[in-house]
């Protein structure tokens, strides 16, 4: 009876694994179908050059960043699709903790943009004119630049909402109950 | 370590080394029917994949079971000096050509099966000379532990990756709104 039961352990192990290995394939198979089609989740990094280092105001970003410890500038445009994405995340104003938004005005004024997700708090920006997506050679959006100790450290592209959030400095947690403070 | 500690921990390597092996050819065995092919035996190609992978699993079942039989030890050599055929044959035909030998990766046949035989060897010599004195069912016992044990193995690859798909799949926006999905800002 014994042995009986331990060959059925065996065969049921074996085929147990053999599934699971072809599932592993079949994961494997759908990971470089996303890759080849570039829908990973995996932000990419953008150059800084030279412009790492130097001060955040210089660009004609806010003088408050040239002192902040860690602070990250959001760069959104109000014509692609995944920028939309995550402004609708913040609608509301609900722009964490040191987090920056900069709207890039494509299509009209930028105001239209910023009414409809009701991006209103002193931590949005409208970049009129394009001057500081111009000034910084930015032709990408969404991308988040980094600064620290009030100085740009690195940019890098923002594919998600999770990825949002994920990079901003300040740790910041889902809440049913409130949104964060602006 | 007593002789027959040596012969339990060799047999027993070799039954964890081939039976990994078995499974994971028979996961990628038309990559093993791909290796044979290119080492320039096409006509027989497939069923010699066939009777590799079968080999490697009597030989597993064999020494679990029987441990002081004397041919699954046999049939370890022989499929040892298969593998380091192969590889020398690889290199004589100066071709890299993937291995196959644990399902995937994209180790190539050559010096390293060469490099592989004196340690089967010696492990079945080992075997051979001390055989293990356990029982039919403690065998089997032992053989579902590591095939357990491999299951798990497996399903902690599997969740690894089911995450990170998982993730990309919740971010990924409605594909009848993908248009301007990343755009010049000017």
């Amino acid at each position: 009876m014994t042995t009986v039961l331990l060959v059925v352990v065996c065969l049921l192990a074996v085929v147990v694994f053999i599934q699971i290995g072809a599932q592993v394939e079949l994961f494997e198979q759908v990971r470089q179908i996303r890759g080849y089609l570039d829908i990973e989740d995996k932000p990419t990094t953008v150059e800084l050059g030279t412009l790492q280092g130097a001060s955040p105001s210089r660009f004609g970003l806010p003088s408050v960043l040239d002192h902040a410890e860690q602070a990250m500038v959001l760069f959104v445009s109000d014509k692609c699709e995944t920028c939309r994405n995550l402004v609708a995340a913040l609608r509301g104003g609900a722009v964490p903790l040191s987090m920056w938004v900069v709207v890039v005005p494509v299509r009209g004024d930028g105001n239209e943009f910023i009414n409809e997700f009701g991006l209103h708090g002193e931590r949005v920006i409208l970049d009129d004119e394009e001057r500081i997506v111009g000034s910084l050679g930015l032709d990408l959006t969404p991308v988040a630049l980094h600064i620290a100790e009030g100085k740009l450290t690195r940019a890098h592209t923002v594919p998600s909402v999770r990825q949002m959030y994920a990079a901003t400095p300040v740790s910041y947690q889902y809440s049913l109950a409130r949104k964060p403070s602006v | 370590m007593t002789s027959s500690v040596a012969g339990v921990v060799g047999q027993g390597a070799l039954i964890a080394v081939f039976l990994v092996a078995a499974l994971s050819k028979i996961l990628t065995h038309r990559a093993l029917t791909q290796t044979i092919s290119k080492l320039g035996f096409s006509a027989i190609a497939r069923p010699a994949a066939l009777i590799v992978i079968g080999a490697e699993l009597l030989a597993v079942t064999a020494m679990t079971i029987m441990p002081s039989a004397t041919w699954p030890r046999g049939l370890i050599a022989l499929l040892a000096l298969s593998f380091a055929g192969a590889g020398i044959h690889a290199l004589g035909l100066g071709e890299k050509i993937k291995c196959g030998c644990f399902g995937g990766g994209g180790a190539a046949l050559g010096w390293r099966q060469v490099l592989y035989l004196p340690l089967w060897l010696g492990l079945a010599a080992v075997a051979e000379f001390a055989p293990p004195s356990w029982s039919a069912d403690e065998g089997l016992a032992g053989l579902a532990a590591l095939l357990l044990a491999l299951v798990a193995w497996k399903l902690l690859a599997e969740v690894r990756l089911w995450r990170v798909l998982r993730g990309d799949r919740m971010v990924t926006p409605n594909p009848t709104r993908h248009e301007n999905a990343e755009v010049p800002a000017a």
